[in-house]
């Protein structure tokens, strides 16, 4: 049952999805020509187009992350706490089921954003050698720091991963208990979303504080790179922490105070 | 046992009671109107029933278990509004059916679609409101269930299209299984009625068998609930 939901959830989300993935690399083909004309004509008009294509295929990198944390946070709003949770709840599946189904799918489709994104660049910059040195720069500056090119990026790779999942079990957090009160439902979700990330933020700054704190000061010989390690350690152990008490504030609401009026 | 029960079922939305102190029993094989005017608290009971809403304190019981994925498997519930994607198609919708209900009767289904006219490749944002709600009557109705939970499942239909809707249930429904409807259209679903639950301001007033309300009271059901109900 819980395969069937991701396949429906998946058909639902990359309906839309690929179609606003395909606007980004078609912008990215058309900066990428832009560039191309820039560097053979001296035509000011041309230019100027050039630099407004170029321009336009930013904004529509930066609206293409954005408009696919929307359209998960509509989804989710939607089957689960909406009109079509009429039929979502009445379905023959358990609540962890409808709720990991919604996760794994919003998660692929935040990853595949940020992936479309990169290859959108990649067109755009390919051929373009001041672009092709920005990996020379990250493997010397790796070096420079002692840090293993393979392993930083796995890590990095991993850290993404990690706050995109806790980010979007904070936005769930707050439809559900935003959907549990009776009136002014999605100004209650807006509300509870700052309220988590306040309570949240408060919370890890204070604990970093303490656990670097003492680190430091039981290691003062500490170098650059056993620093950089000890603060994504903790980050990652408390991004973890974070999504699961938000995955069960999300369920408490959703299986215990669900509210379909 | 019975297949719906109720014990001391309290409902409130903040200080409002849409439902208070119920106690309700209705039995396998009856098909039980849910009759009261609007803010009674009959959508709140049906919703219940699915575990969309969470009582404050009683309990309601679906064959003898609190609602959940054992009773889901039982219930096939028509929302009094509609609940499937805009975007997606009737085939698309009859095979969401398919993969989630074992007991979903496809056959059955494309039969009552191609009577209605409804072709399978329209989307249901294309559909009149009355369409949208044939296709979702004919969805839950083509489930082999222990439990039908209808809420005003003609509202928005035509007279015309209603006795088709009303002989669908009454011929789709296993005789084991029960029926709850819930309407203001009293006189339309009358004939198909084997109880009547009268409910208002969240307490039941009335469940009586129709026969009792029309031989020892010399009644119909909509006569007596417009006596009962009556605006002064």
């Amino acid at each position: 049952m819980f395969l069937k939901l991701v396949k429906h959830e998946l058909h639902e989300t990359y309906r839309l999805l690929l179609l606003l993935f395909a606007g980004l690399l078609v912008m990215a083909g058309l900066a990428r020509g832009s560039i191309w004309i820039m560097d053979l004509s001296n035509n000011a008009a041309l230019k100027i187009l050039g630099v407004m294509l170029i321009g336009i295929f930013v904004l529509s990198c930066v609206a293409t992350v954005i408009l696919t944390v929307v359209l998960m946070m509509v989804r989710f709003a939607r089957s689960v706490h909406g009109d079509e949770g009429y039929l979502t709840h009445t379905l023959p599946v358990g609540t962890h089921s409808i709720l990991l189904s919604r996760l794994l799918v919003s998660l692929l489709a935040v990853l595949s954003s940020y992936a479309a994104v990169y290859l959108g660049f990649r067109i755009c910059t390919a051929g373009v050698k001041s672009v092709s040195e920005i990996g020379t720069v990250f493997r010397l500056s790796m070096q420079e720091l002692d840090i293993d090119p393979g392993r930083g990026l796995l890590k990095f790779g991993v850290m993404i991963l990690v706050s995109s999942l806790t980010q979007i079990l904070q936005i769930f957090a707050a439809i559900s208990i935003g959907h549990s009160f009776n009136t002014g439902k999605t100004g209650k979700s807006v509300l509870f979303y700052f309220v988590l990330s306040i309570g949240s933020s408060l919370v890890t700054n204070l604990l970093s504080l303490v656990v670097m704190g003492s680190q430091l000061l039981s290691q003062s010989q500490a170098s650059l790179s056993q620093l950089t390690e000890l603060a994504t350690y903790f980050s990652l152990g408390a991004d973890l922490i974070l999504a699961g008490v938000y995955y069960f504030l999300t369920w408490i609401m959703t299986r215990k105070r669900l509210n379909l009026a | 046992m019975p297949i719906l029960t109720c014990e001391n079922l309290t409902k409130h939305y903040g200080t409002v009671a849409a439902l208070q102190d119920v106690n309700l029993n209705v039995e396998p094989g009856r098909i039980v109107g849910l009759l009261g005017p609007n803010g009674s608290g009959k959508s709140t009971m049906i919703k219940l029933a699915n575990g969309l809403l969470t009582p404050n304190s009683g309990r309601i019981l679906i064959d003898g278990m609190e609602p959940g994925l054992e009773t889901k498997k039982l219930v096939s519930y028509l929302p009094e509004r509609t609940y499937l994607a805009n975007w997606m198609s009737v085939k698309q919708i009859l095979n969401y059916f398919e993969d989630f209900y074992v007991d979903f009767d496809r056959q059955r289904a494309e039969t009552m679609l191609s009577h209605l006219g409804i072709p399978e490749t329209q989307r249901i944002k294309q559909m009149s409101k009355g369409n949208r709600e044939k296709v979702q009557l004919i969805l839950v109705m083509s489930r082999r269930a222990k439990l039908y939970l209808l809420d005003e499942p003609i509202g928005g239909v035509d007279p015309a299209a209603r006795d088709y809707i009303l002989n669908t249930i009454i011929g789709s429904y296993d005789p084991g299984a029960a029926v709850i409807i819930s309407t203001h259209l009293i006189a339309d679903v009358e004939p198909l009625l084997d109880e009547v639950i009268f409910i208002n301001g969240g307490h039941i007033l009335r469940h009586t068998p129709v026969d009792t309300i029309r031989e020892e009271m010399g009644k119909s059901v909509d006569a007596l609930f417009r006596e009962e109900f009556k605006c002064f």
